[in-house]
């Protein structure tokens, strides 16, 4: 986390995921390349550029596939966390190796003198009937890479600052117009022209593999977030001690947010469960050093009143505690952010 | 996650699972053939 404007914020993690990411990708790049070479001899300078857009379309196909399983990954599992901390850089290289991709794509037209056919390959009207061969694919890779260029220039925290969480998280949910766009851009353009089973497997695999994380997802959230209907005014947690040292339980009344109540000891808070930067589910965090730390990026925020530490300013909404009998109860309507409200227990 | 985005998640991935999956089956149903292999000798050799 950072108190003032960084162009990258780059740590010992990140640079370390980073530099696993970058080693993967050339791995792989070079690897295909290697092999296709050995197996297919190029013969010429344009069946070389075929290759490396080969290379890196399908490199750039497997990047945004691991972009988007991340993050039910992390749902489902709180060991995928790690990659979820940096998937902003993945996201940005995946832009990289796409663009590179249409790159080559264009010198290959160039090389070829036909750089006007492209044109009219993407403009041909009546071509968008022909379906599945014959149908202008690139334009599909067309509209897969300016959803890709969106969210590239807009993954920076200053963007995420100016358009407010929920709106820069609605705003990336494009990503799913480009992954459904690329995928379509495959099955009409490299499955059409070339019948090695690999590509359907890789394709179909790929997509559905994604599509079932994303499902089982949902259907994980989705008894929690039909709420307590019975809840009227206050909401029964737990008995304390239910509630594990230094974490959370998570309650949310019908139609309403998640809360978080923490315990620390024998101090327990009700925070919203929506973490002030991206909205990350701060609930699955845990309490480090009195705070409560994020698990998607490491915001962190004081167990009594939900405010980060000096200097940073961001502060969580928080909730009226009571114990009533042996249960702790949360009050439904919530504090101005920053507000002290824990209690402390006996 | 706000609840009303996690609520788009759940509507959003069903429909995309099956409109993109049934498409990617179609392209892969109704994808051409591949050309005959070429004959390996002509119509001349044939009549000599």
């Amino acid at each position: 986390m950072s108190a003032g404007f960084r162009a990258v914020q780059w740590n010992g993690a990140k640079l370390r995921y980073d530099a696993i990411l970058l080693g993967l990708v050339a791995l792989y790049l070079i690897g295909f390349i290697a092999i296709s070479a050995t197996l297919w001899p190029p013969g010429n300078r344009s069946a070389w550029i075929d290759l490396r857009i080969k290379a890196f379309g399908s490199c750039a196909f497997l990047m945004l596939s691991a972009v988007l399983a991340i993050g039910p990954l992390a749902r489902l599992n709180a060991r995928f966390l790690p990659l979820l901390y940096n998937r902003r850089h993945l996201g940005v290289a995946t832009f990289c190796v796409a663009l590179l991709h249409a790159g080559f794509m264009i010198e290959w037209y160039l090389l070829e003198s036909e750089i006007t056919n492209l044109a009219g390959e993407l403009t041909s009207w009546g071509d968008y009937l022909n379906f599945p061969a014959g149908f202008p694919f690139k334009t599909l890779g067309l509209i897969a890479l300016l959803c890709m260029m969106v969210m590239a220039a807009t993954s920076h925290d200053y963007w995420l600052a100016v358009l407010t969480p929920p709106l820069w998280k609605a705003l990336h949910m494009a990503v799913y117009v480009g992954y459904g766009a690329a995928a379509l851009h495959i099955a009409l353009g490299a499955m059409q022209n070339n019948r090695h089973p690999l590509i359907p497997i890789l394709l179909f695999g790929l997509f559905a593999a994604v599509s079932t994380l994303h499902l089982m997802a949902a259907r994980k959230s989705e008894a929690l977030d039909r709420g307590d209907e019975t809840a009227q005014g206050w909401l029964p947690v737990c008995a304390p001690m239910d509630i594990p040292d230094g974490r959370a339980r998570i309650v949310a009344a019908i139609g309403g947010e998640r809360i978080a109540v923490f315990r620390d000891g024998k101090l327990i808070s009700a925070v919203s469960n929506l973490c002030a930067h991206q909205n990350g589910p701060v609930g699955e965090g845990r309490v480090i050093d009195g705070c409560i730390t994020c698990p998607w990026h490491g915001y962190e925020y004081r167990v009594e009143d939900g405010c980060a530490p000096p200097p940073f300013s961001e502060k969580l909404t928080t909730y009226p505690l009571r114990l009533r009998g042996a249960m702790i109860e949360v009050a439904l309507t919530p504090l101005p952010p920053g507000t002290k409200a824990s209690i402390t227990l006996q | 996650m706000k609840r009303a985005h996690r609520a788009a998640h759940r509507r959003i991935w069903p429909l995309l699972a099956v409109t993109i999956g049934a498409a990617l089956i179609l392209a892969l149903v109704l994808r051409p053939a591949p050309p005959a292999e070429a004959e390996s000798f002509t119509v001349l050799e044939i009549l000599e």
